[in-house]
């Protein structure tokens, strides 16, 4: 009878033990499996992220190519011939005796045109504003809008300018003309606020205009919007917008310095 | 008696950290905080009760445990496995009915078999509630989620006393020194569940709904 109820209290114990254990590896099992599922998981998002980046990358290298031709065409094509038609104006000027005027209101609006073309291409090539200083492209930026005589722009820069890596400034200075370019287009501003202030190691460049505004929450992202924010992801800066119907618009970008020695060689 | 007295304090640390985490605790752990209250009362009066009522306590704490597991789970799972949760109550209860009519005193005897039925029973929605875990979004933090742990404590206690109840009456009788030994294995899951419990408790919040 002992041995009997020896054996009934094995069987317990070890059927227990053996249903406890099937409830143990379960538990486990089930940790393991979500573990795995969230690394996949992770690195499917880590992978679309890179290649959203190397999209992106793909599109403003093609746009920048873009750029640089249109602006060497314009330079090259289209500024030869303006300078072509100013200098047979003048040859033009030199032998004729009859209207001075009009021949000399030609050269001057062949003047402008020559020297706008001449800010167009600038800001189109990517060279030339990967070597500027940022402040120098958006003066003249600025100073292109003042020129339409439907803007007035103002231009304040506070503290000490730092070191910011070519190709992350091409991208601010990308950043800064599409947001401007959305002022022109739908704004319908007269008075641009444009400012820089370097504190510590933080560049906030803010954008204020005086036009219409917008409820930026009910408004859906446009293509400038987004372009402004997803270049402003690749430059790791930030981007923020105020703005309320009736009472303007402000873009702030925040982007952070370069350390100087891994900047360009 | 020294687990004994752990087991209790167990299940009031439970009810205190329910207490004060109650605004924080979902309702499926607000049910679960009745049970608990529920087994203590049980457990106070099996202790001090005459030894002929302490099979009718457990009896009665055994129907009771599996309707509050059902409004538990009834609260926990998807709707459309309301079927199995019914199914499993209504197999219960005619289970335990068929068990009294064939032995009228059936709830005087220490013959645990309604306890093996709640055991299934539990055992199968524990399985349905882990089936719908490994299904959710991936974003979904299962360490806060404090219906993870109470179901961990299910999982192991639920199965782990199947052969204890099924078998309780008849090692009695056969070896009631044997008994007394395994008896710690009882206390052992139950401050196991207790402990996964008070975890549970301890870990669950209420999500906040997410602005995307």
């Amino acid at each position: 009878m002992n041995k009997h109820s020896n054996e009934i209290a094995i069987a317990i114990l070890g059927g227990s033990a053996i249903l406890i254990f099937l409830g143990f590896t379960l538990i486990f099992l089930i940790i393991i499996y979500r573990r795995k599922q969230k690394e996949y998981f992770n690195q499917k998002l880590l992978l679309q992220e890179n290649f959203r980046k190397e999209l992106l990358q793909a599109q403003l290298e093609t746009q920048e190519q873009t750029f640089h031709s249109l602006s060497q065409e314009l330079h090259d094509n289209i500024g030869q011939l303006l300078s072509l038609a100013k200098l047979n104006m003048s040859l033009i000027e030199m032998t004729s005796t009859d209207n001075h005027e009009s021949i000399s209101q030609t050269k001057d609006l062949l003047n402008t045109a020559i020297s706008d073309l001449r800010d167009i291409s600038k800001t189109l090539n990517t060279e030339y504003v990967k070597e500027k200083d940022i402040k120098e492209s958006i003066e003249r930026e600025l100073a292109m809008l003042r020129r339409t005589r439907k803007f007035e722009a103002d231009f304040v820069i506070t503290g000490t300018p730092f070191f910011i890596k070519a190709e992350r400034r091409l991208i601010l200075y990308r950043i800064i003309q599409e947001s401007l370019n959305n002022i022109v287009k739908h704004a319908g501003a007269t008075r641009i606020c444009f400012s820089m202030d370097y504190v510590d190691d933080i560049l906030t460049i803010n954008i204020r205009d005086n036009g219409v505004g917008f409820d930026v929450q009910s408004t859906p992202n446009g293509v400038g919007l987004l372009n402004i924010k997803q270049r402003s992801a690749m430059i790791d800066s930030k981007v923020k917008i105020e703005s309320k119907p009736g009472r303007g618009t402000t873009l702030s970008i925040f982007i952070s310095k370069d350390d100087e020695e891994l900047g360009e060689a | 008696m020294l687990l004994w007295i752990i087991y209790i304090l167990l299940i009031i640390s439970n009810l205190t950290v329910a207490i004060v985490r109650w605004r924080q605790l979902r309702t499926p752990l607000k049910i679960l905080f009745g049970l608990l209250a529920w087994v203590l009362i049980v457990e106070l009066l099996r202790r001090y009760c005459d030894e002929k009522w302490k099979p009718l306590l457990t009896h009665l704490n055994i129907s009771t445990e599996i309707l509050f597991q059902f409004s538990y789970f009834r609260m926990l799972l998807h709707k459309r496995k309301y079927p199995v949760l019914l199914g499993g109550i209504i197999f219960f209860y005619t289970a335990l009915f068929l068990a009294w009519y064939t032995e009228h005193d059936f709830f005087m005897h220490s013959y645990f078999l309604d306890g093996v039925f709640m055991d299934l029973c539990i055992t199968l929605w524990t399985g349905l509630f882990f089936y719908e875990l490994i299904q959710k979004p991936l974003q979904y933090n299962i360490n806060r989620d404090g219906n993870f742990w109470v179901n961990c404590g299910n999982i192991l206690y639920y199965p782990g006393t199947l052969l204890l109840f099924g078998l309780n009456s008849y090692m009695k009788n056969v070896s009631p020194d044997l008994w007394d030994r395994l008896r710690p294995l009882n206390y052992g899951l139950n401050l196991t569940i207790y402990a996964l419990y008070l975890l549970a408790f301890l870990m669950d919040r209420k999500r906040k709904p997410k602005m995307l």
